[in-house]
């Protein structure tokens, strides 16, 4: 399983949860099994289209995934960590 | 070479003088820079006593608000007295009792595509102390249009993000978020709250980013974004990269200009968010007040947070948190007239818009949202 870092703004669609485990073997499948698994997530993670909200960033080691070769596709093992970073305004 | 310090001065910075970083030199460069700080709330209160504190010669500040009681656990420029009063003013006067040789300027306006250039043209760098995202595009856009860094921060609740937006040497906040999140999505800390001392920990980390940049020492804080949790007080920071494709300092821009930010950040994504602005689907707290002393058999749908609930609540309303919602629709009643509420109005607009999209029709928000029903309705239930 994967840990997600869930950001706070999205943190109520977890249940609360700052960090959730997750099945998957790509990146791509990852988040996937994630908005399964929490269904009110998807609304706020992917556009009526399905295309991932650009107010929002993911990062694998410290590195956004379309600054990975693999983007998306990149594979990734037991107890990687996904970082969701959402934007914030307050200020 | 720098305005050179007079005497006074010498004692008053003389800590900076006797670090080799800053020095002398250092410090006349400090008192011939300028910054301009865009918000004068949480962040920008720390922002603006520490660059007057340490003598940047020449600061901006913008903001069009006035001192609120709420700002207080935050903002600590202001002092109880001054609620009511404007906050530019107000900070002015604090930071030149703080430091009578810097000049202040007050832009008592709020911060648009109008006067955007007028203000910032004559500064050095920007801080980003906004609230807001349209604020939030157009400072970043304006300073890469101006050639100048952006030192952003923003909070909320326990987190907090800083860095150094900066288009000719790295990407810009543009290249780490294209685009804002529709309307109500993301909650502000007006809905979601925010710990007292975050903002000061991120204004600071700002100021000290901007001192840096006026100085030209160390390393900043440019191609990186340091993400701060002061529950668990963590630091970490993740590389940002330019993104070729960034609409305005990417490989083929096509934004030359400031655009309506207002637009580019509140356009409706789908109909039926753009419906749910609409009057029809409101209800104010009078007509629902109406509604149920008629008996009619409206089901109160609040979707706060559970720990709301301490602070103030309706009878027999059900509670299912935002988050939850779309997970728990079938708690609900499709047939039923539900009215919807949250704090202010804004949580619950989200909620119709699940709601509508699963089908139910006979909804409608809570115009203002608790707060509106607890000044106009039951007083005996605090405003928060």
């Amino acid at each position: 399983m994967s840990i997600i870092n869930i950001p706070s703004p999205l943190q109520s669609y977890v249940e609360g949860q700052k960090s959730v485990d997750i099945d998957g073997s790509s990146i791509e499948e990852v988040i996937l099994n994630l908005v399964e698994k929490y269904p009110g997530l998807k609304q706020q993670i992917f556009d009526p289209q399905g295309n991932m909200r650009a107010f929002l960033a993911i990062f694998f080691g410290g590195v956004k995934i379309n600054d990975l070769k693999d983007g998306f596709h990149t594979l990734v093992k037991e107890e990687d960590q996904l970082d969701i970073i959402a934007s914030m305004a307050g200020g | 070479m720098g305005p050179g310090l007079t005497r006074e001065e010498f004692i008053r910075y003389s800590r900076h003088l006797l670090i080799p970083e800053v020095g002398l030199k250092g410090q006349e460069k400090l008192k011939s820079s300028s910054a301009l700080i865009i918000g004068t709330g949480g962040l920008g209160s720390p922002v603006s006593l520490y660059l007057a504190a340490a003598g940047v010669g020449r600061i901006g500040i913008v903001d069009f608000d006035s001192v609120e009681t709420s700002n207080l656990q935050r903002q600590v420029i202001y002092g109880s007295g001054e609620i009511g009063k404007s906050k530019v003013i107000s900070a002015q006067k604090r930071m030149l009792d703080l430091n009578p040789d810097i000049q202040v300027e007050a832009f008592e306006e709020q911060f648009s595509s109008e006067n955007a250039m007028r203000i910032a043209k004559s500064f050095d760098i920007i801080i980003d102390g906004s609230d807001n995202f349209p604020t939030r595009y157009l400072t970043n856009d304006l300073c890469v249009l101006l050639g100048i860094p952006n030192v952003y921060g923003s909070v909320f609740r326990f987190d907090g993000q800083v860095s150094v937006f900066y288009a000719k040497d790295g990407p810009c906040y543009r290249c780490l978020f294209p685009e804002p999140p529709p309307p109500d999505l993301v909650p502000s800390c007006a809905d979601g709250g925010v710990i007292g001392i975050l903002p000061g920990t991120i204004g600071t980390i700002q100021a000290t980013e901007a001192i840096k940049l006026l100085l030209g020492i160390g390393s900043n804080l440019v191609g990186r974004l340091l993400l701060y949790d002061a529950l668990e007080m963590t630091f970490e920071t993740v590389k940002l990269k330019k993104n070729p494709s960034c609409r305005i300092c990417g490989q083929h821009p096509d934004i030359h200009e400031l655009i309506d930010y207002k637009e580019f950040c509140g356009v409706p994504t789908n109909t039926i968010q753009s419906e749910i602005k609409n009057e029809l689907w409101m209800v104010t707290p009078e007509e629902l007040l109406k509604k149920l002393d008629q008996k009619k058999n409206v089901i109160l749908l609040d979707v706060r947070e559970p720990h709301e609930l301490e602070i103030s609540s309706l009878p027999n309303a059900k509670l299912i948190p935002l988050g939850q919602l779309a997970g728990r629709l079938n708690e609900l009643n499709t047939e039923n007239e539900i009215v919807v509420f949250c704090k202010t109005g804004n949580r619950s607009k989200r909620a119709l818009d699940i709601l509508i999209s699963s089908g139910f029709k006979n909804v409608k928000n809570l115009k203002g949202g608790i707060n509106a029903w607890a000044k106009s309705v039951d007083p005996s239930l605090p405003v928060y």
